[in-house]
């Protein structure tokens, strides 16, 4: 057992579920722990050592080797070694009912509401001790690169990652790329384009309700907020991905036919305003941001034309569903296409959605899939026409 | 490959020959894809004890059998490398780990004998009948039932 984050965590060796433990490694204290979540059930995997990530097709596995329940297949990796892929369901059934009685359903169910707001936020630290996150939704992967294969080029850092030059940004000027060792990346990917941002220490992943407090003022940042009881800068990924290619958020595929559309953005969190608002523009959206429903009426009230409306569904005072209703039941706004975005997609509240007048549901973190509705929402109206 | 000789109506078999632990065994060429030296191999735990384990082979994810292990011989020493026939048996690509593979030898149907009564029964189990050789005797090893009778898990 062990105390992470004030839960206890049951753990399982790997090597004995898989029966090559040998005689040393029952004494051995080293090795990681690799935190899985089946369901409900949240326990740890204690391994020898963690090398990379890497993104594979999982094949599988022989009809021999299909009867064993801790792997779910294998694949060949890139070096042309073949490996077994662990399936976490098989491991939890292994570890077996004993760990699912440690989940607190108690402190579950309080979590659950205070975790409406909640985001995963990847906590680090670049080029000062002071911490800083990002949405981890954001990131696609977490690498170290050896500094060896980070090559100076036009004045820029890159490295040959996956078959294509990955530009490093830093998050300032005065930031040190590593010269030796190992430099860890958060990278994002988007489209087939990687950026690698540079960083000290990846510190943790924590659920937390995100305020900014203190709105940035420096380009890069969104702004302060307390995170797991420290004060934290919440980095712009928006601000430094142009940064790594100039033409990031205008690329041809998210562009809207016949001219920009206008679109009402109503998110009470500055800070999914702040993530959207570029991304939205940059896929050619005129947008216009209100803090809340009732700003979001008003200005329909003053007799401004939108064709979409993308508005989050936890508000304070009035709902989205609430929005939505009030929307489509003002005649001037009842063909406007309503986008509900939350980040309790669920089939109930999908289905209330839908019955408050939604066109479309979209989950809070998926960029791509918001700007699919939109796109689907432009396709209709060239049907219409 | 079993087909008609120029000569006249007799059929020939064509058969990979491998040895395990001194005795010959021959394979028919038609279940045979290739003949491989396995390397890299990586164990699979909790499998059989006939799973040698899985490899890379151009490309595809080959599973290893040892036909030692399936004929509850002794493990290989070491420092003897095995090889490998491929084969592809119910759509999957298999290696079957022998000690040594031979040669490819065509001999007449007519020739094959059923097992004989003292034939070893841990042989006889996986094999369909005999040639006899000049100088040794050929088990005939028959894919089905060296990799069939072992699909299903192996109680501990």
């Amino acid at each position: 057992m062990l105390r992470l984050r004030n839960k206890l965590l049951p753990l399982a060796r790997l090597d004995q579920l898989l029966g090559i433990a040998g005689a040393a490694s029952s004494e051995a204290e080293g090795g990681f722990i690799v935190v899985v979540q089946v369901g409900s059930q949240t326990f740890g995997i204690v391994v020898d050592a963690v090398f990379h990530t890497e993104e594979i097709v999982v094949k599988p596995m022989s009809t021999k080797l299909r009867h064993i329940p801790t792997f779910s297949g294998n694949t060949i990796l890139g070096d042309g070694s073949v490996i077994m892929i662990i399936d976490p369901n098989g491991i939890a059934q292994a570890i077996g009912a004993g760990a699912a009685q440690v989940s607190e359903p108690a402190a579950d169910a309080q979590r659950a509401e205070s975790d409406v707001k909640a985001v995963s936020l990847l906590v680090f630290r670049a080029g000062s001790a002071e911490l800083k996150a990002v949405p981890l939704s954001l990131v696609t992967r977490l690498e170290e690169v050896d500094c060896r294969k980070i090559e100076l080029s036009g004045g820029r850092h890159l490295v040959q990652y996956r078959g294509q030059l990955m530009p490093l940004v830093r998050l300032k000027d005065e930031f040190r790329i590593r010269t030796e060792g190992r430099q860890p990346l958060l990278v994002f990917s988007d489209r087939g384009r990687s950026m690698g941002l540079a960083v000290d220490e990846i510190v943790d992943i924590v659920e937390e309700k995100l305020d900014i407090e203190v709105p940035g003022e420096t380009p890069g940042s969104l702004g302060c907020a307390v995170i797991r009881g420290q004060a934290t800068e919440v980095v712009d990924v928006g601000y430094f991905l142009p940064l790594a290619f100039q033409d990031w958020f205008r690329r041809n595929d998210a562009q809207v036919a016949g001219g920009p559309k206008s679109l009402l953005l109503v998110d009470d969190s500055a800070f999914f305003r702040n993530m959207l608002c570029p991304v939205l523009e940059a896929a050619g959206y005129e947008v216009t941001a209100a803090a809340g429903a009732e700003e979001a009426l008003a200005i329909l009230k003053s007799g401004r034309q939108f064709e979409l409306i993308v508005t989050d569904i936890e508000m304070p005072g009035m709902s989205g569903y609430e929005l939505a209703e009030a929307v489509r039941n003002e005649n001037r706004a009842a063909n406007v296409t309503l986008i509900a975005l939350s980040a309790l997609a669920s089939e109930a509240t999908i289905e209330r959605g839908r019955r408050a007048g939604f066109d479309n549901f979209v989950a809070k973190f998926d960029r791509q899939g918001l700007i699919a509705a939109l796109k689907q929402a432009s396709l209709q109206w060239v049907e219409a026409a | 490959m079993t087909r008609d000789s120029p000569g006249g109506a007799e059929c020939l078999t064509e058969y990979v020959t491998v040895v395990v632990d001194g005795q010959l065994f021959g394979l028919p060429i038609a279940q045979a894809q290739d003949v491989f030296m396995p390397e890299l191999l990586t164990r699979v735990p909790l499998s059989g004890p006939e799973i040698a384990g899985i490899l890379n082979l151009r490309g595809r994810i080959v599973t290893a059998v040892d036909l030692r292990c399936r004929l509850g011989l002794s493990r290989r020493q070491d420092a003897a490398r095995p090889m490998a026939v491929g084969i592809e048996w119910r759509g999957e690509s298999y290696g079957l780990l022998v000690d040594a593979v031979g040669e490819v030898i065509k001999l007449a149907d007519s020739g094959r004998e059923p097992n004989p009564v003292n034939l070893d029964a841990k042989f006889a189990r996986v094999s369909v009948g005999v040639h006899r050789l000049e100088a040794q005797l050929m088990v005939v090893l028959d894919v089905e039932r060296v990799l069939g009778s072992a699909a299903e898990p192996i109680a501990a």
